[in-house]
């Protein structure tokens, strides 16, 4: 190769290092450390016998410690708000590919197989934490290939009209230095532990107000999202995971608003699950008195208990599950 | 597949190396499987419109230049007026049979139901470019393209399939065709015009975006932003549109290609018809010489234009059939962009605006005389500027509101209410109202980087050339920096396609 043009080819592969290098030094500093970090860390680091995925509900309802303590088995809560299927079945993949899970419980709720996923962080969420795996590559291939140039060279992007500056800092340190600490995911409002699970604190539900919510309509249903359903399904089956669905208790006032279209999605999902041979444990209907649907119970007419509830429900939901095994 | 999306950034990437990694002579072969796989990939429906147009205009072409050759004049008239009509057909039974049950069931209170029809991904932009072909041949432009697969290239190059510039036989095809050889500097230029486009379409168009939802779909809630909502759209539209054709061109160079520009300062223009010089200029340049010269060059006008100077003198009947057929053609614009009344309202302003201007040239003439302006001042420039900047932003009032009873709306709004406070009452996308004065500041921003190169270009300064003159150190930096605003300031509402992508 000529000199001059043996120079030009070094300088612009020089180039595009260091702007690689800015582009990661500023995912570093500026993604923010989310729970869904220490959930994915975890679940990728170590075994344990119960995965729960699923929805805000399923995180903020379901205390995988306080069902250990009933069942004897270790689990995780990698639920949260914004989980569609096709963040949950790559989840799966994920933990299958790096240990070895027993039982994957699986939230329902309705109203995330009636709505579309946005993309870019609620993608980025789970994506961004994936370590590299097939399962990361699958779900790029599936999710963030279609969503815009940013998802990937500024994973940041949604949070820059929000930066903090004293947060810059302490981001950039603990991906650094790999600390999962917790205690920056604590809030006024909730906590996170270790197991995945967020503890919200009581609030005075006498104020509380109801505000309109996604509803079941058996006509909308998202096919993208049954269709991921069915494959979590089927790929639990073939890799000898038991599989089972559960929908958290929902307050009483709003299961009465809103009966019509919660029959609905009952009839659904029942059939549903039915079809595909796998439990579907629902607390609104067939297991509906096992729990209270008390409004005290909960922090909003949505359905996510406060702490307390959540524990005592988590107890419930592992005797069911017991009493289903045995 | 969106333009600013993952998948399309790797699908270019991969059809870049493909391309050079092939010999010379199948690289156009690369270019139209590329080609039809992008276009595949928004639907494999509609590719039979494509193959439908590139068959019926390529037969048509050929046929026509055999008979041009045989000097069978008529029988070359005859096959290209098949060809026009064939592949325009298709055009107008899939956009705008609805639009014309829907007016007969109100003109006749008849009942007819609309069809559930397809519309294919950017056939306005394809039926155009290959009916141009038709008529370049017609006309011995250009001579037939004799390998139907080299010509299927021509109508669906993917770059340009989805919202164009409208490109032409005689200056396109060739260069698809020659096998471009790998040169660093293609990349780079490339590159640089791909990200300018990003830069204009997340940043100033998404952001602008979310103002001119919000004011344009709820006019009520908004009633004092009609003239923010007009300027906000004037923003969105053209940064969505150029930025769109920013990145087509720059993929086009990846490949060697250069294709025509769309846009030269469009603002700046000091008359409509100089607008119209300006802003989707492949369009322009495609009216004016497949209908406007056509039409006003007809024996028919001809004889219309010795009536008029015989009824009305000899200036203005010279100019009436100018403003006829300048009428006319944007009658057609009007129809291209849409089959709704708007659309055509929107083109019968321009129309008519061009028309009429053309009408009373003498009378400006002696108006300036009499004021003592002769144009070269520089206050005058200016004000001609604003003027048609103004007409411009009117005619938004035909084009972005969803029906005519919101175009009265707004109308009414922007002369009656003016209340800028509101502004900061819309929400800035996902971030909510907090946000809003930080987004209405990059946009503010943004329009000012633009000005500032908008008005180097206007003074013939070759702002890139000059850039890629810099040390090498510096080009970088300046063009990572521009890449990493669009992290930064890129809008974080949600996200959305291009607009000149849905005709």
């Amino acid at each position: 190769m000529h000199n001059s043009k043996k120079k030009r080819v070094i300088r612009t592969i020089l180039a595009c290092i260091i702007c690689a290098v800015v582009l990661f030094v500023l995912d570093l500093m500026l993604y923010p450390c989310t729970f869904m970090r220490n959930d994915i860390h975890t679940v990728s680091t170590q075994s344990f016998d119960d995965i729960i995925l699923g929805t805000s509900h399923g995180k903020m309802n379901i205390d995988p410690e306080s069902m250990e303590q009933i069942t004897g088995r270790t689990g995780h809560n990698v639920c949260v708000g914004g989980e569609y299927g096709v963040d949950a079945y790559y989840i799966a993949r994920l933990i299958d590919e790096k240990q070895s899970v027993d039982r994957i419980i699986y939230e329902v709720d309705p109203g995330y197989f009636v709505s579309e996923k946005e993309e870019g962080n609620n993608y980025l969420l789970f994506y961004h934490e994936f370590p590299v795996s097939l399962a990361k590559a699958g779900y790029f291939r599936d999710s963030i290939a279609k969503c815009n140039l940013r998802t990937v060279f500024f994973p940041w992007y949604e949070y820059s009209l929000s930066y903090e500056v004293p947060r810059i800092a302490r981001t950039f340190t603990q991906k650094v230095t790999g600390n999962y600490d917790i205690d920056g995911l604590k809030s006024a409002s909730q906590e996170y532990h270790e197991s995945g699970f967020i503890e919200r604190y009581p609030v005075d539900t006498s104020s509380l107000k109801m505000k309109a919510i996604k509803l079941f309509d058996k006509e909308a249903v998202s096919a993208e999202t049954m269709e991921y359903l069915e494959k979590l399904i089927r790929y639990c089956k073939k890799e000898g995971i038991e599989f089972v669905a559960v929908t958290t208790p929902l307050p009483g006032a709003t299961l009465s608003k809103y009966q019509e279209q919660f029959w609905d999605a009952w009839d659904f999902f029942n059939a549903f699950f039915e079809e595909q041979g796998v439990d579907y444990i629902n607390f609104n209907e067939e297991y509906y008195k096992s729990f209270s649907h008390d409004i005290t119970c909960f922090t909003d007419f949505d359905g996510h208990m406060n702490g307390d509830a959540a524990r005592e429900f988590s107890v419930v939901l592992a005797n069911v599950l017991e009493e289903r095994n045995s | 597949m969106s333009l600013t999306s993952n998948l399309f950034l790797l699908f270019v990437a991969a059809a870049v190396i493909v391309y050079y990694l092939m010999p010379a002579k199948a690289r156009w072969l690369v270019l139209l499987v590329f080609s039809y796989l992008y276009y595949m990939a928004g639907g494999a429906r509609f590719a039979g419109f494509l193959l439908y147009s590139t068959a019926v205009t390529f037969i048509s072409g050929l046929m026509t230049g055999r008979a041009l050759d045989q000097k069978r004049k008529k029988a070359a008239r005859t096959f290209m007026i098949l060809g026009i009509i064939l592949n325009f057909g298709m055009l107008g039974a899939v956009k705008y049979t609805n639009f014309i049950i829907e007016n007969i069931n109100t003109l006749f209170h008849g009942n007819f139901r609309s069809l559930n029809l397809l519309l294919p991904l950017g056939i306005s932009f394809y039926t155009f470019q290959s009916s141009g072909y038709i008529l370049d041949v017609y006309w011995e432009r250009c001579k037939a393209e004799k390998n139907p697969v080299k010509y299927a290239l021509f109508v669906s190059f993917f770059p340009q399939i989805l919202q164009g510039p409208i490109g032409r036989y005689s200056r396109l095809a060739s260069q698809l065709y020659d096998g471009h050889r790998f040169e660093g500097k293609n990349i780079v230029r490339g590159i640089e015009r791909i990200l300018w486009g990003f830069f204009k379409k997340m940043i100033l168009a998404d952001w602008s975006a979310v103002f001119v939802d919000a004011i344009f779909d709820t006019p009520e809630k908004y009633p004092g932003l009609a003239l923010f909502g007009l300027l906000f759209y004037s923003i969105q539209l053209y940064a969505d549109f150029s930025g769109g054709m920013d990145v087509v061109i720059g993929i086009g160079h990846l490949f060697g290609i250069t294709m025509d520009e769309n846009f030269r300062q469009p603002y700046f223009a000091v008359s409509i018809t100089d607008f119209w010089h300006r802003w989707h200029i492949t369009l322009g340049t495609w009216m004016k010489d497949y209908v406007f010269y056509p039409i006003s060059l007809s024996r028919w006008m001809g004889r219309f234009g010795k009536w008029c100077r015989k009824k009305m003198g000899r200036v203005t009947g010279r100019a009436m059939p100018i403003c006829i057929a300048n009428i006319l053609v944007f009658l057609i614009v009007g129809v291209w962009h849409g089959a709704a009344w708007k659309f055509i309202i929107y083109g019968l302003y321009n129309g008519l605006i061009i028309g009429i201007s053309g009408l009373l040239a003498p009378n400006y003439r002696s108006w300036k005389k009499a004021l003592h302006i002769s144009g070269k001042e520089t206050w005058y420039h200016v004000f001609t500027v604003i003027r048609t900047f103004v007409l411009v932003n009117f005619s938004w009032l035909f084009d972005r509101p969803n029906t005519l009873r919101e175009t009265g709306i707004l109308m009414k709004n922007l002369f009656t209410r003016f209340s800028p406070a509101e502004l900061l009452t819309i929400g800035a996308g996902k971030e909510g109202t907090a946000f809003t004065p930080y987004a209405l500041l990059i946009i503010a921003v943004g329009c000012v980087i633009l000005f500032v190169v908008s008005v180097l270009k206007e003074k013939g300064i070759a702002v890139r050339e000059k850039i890629d003159a810099l040390p090498y150190p510096a080009v970088v930096c300046i063009w990572f920096c521009l890449f990493l605003t669009i992290g930064f300031f890129g809008s974080t509402a949600a996200i959305r396609g291009f607009i000149y992508a849905q005709f």
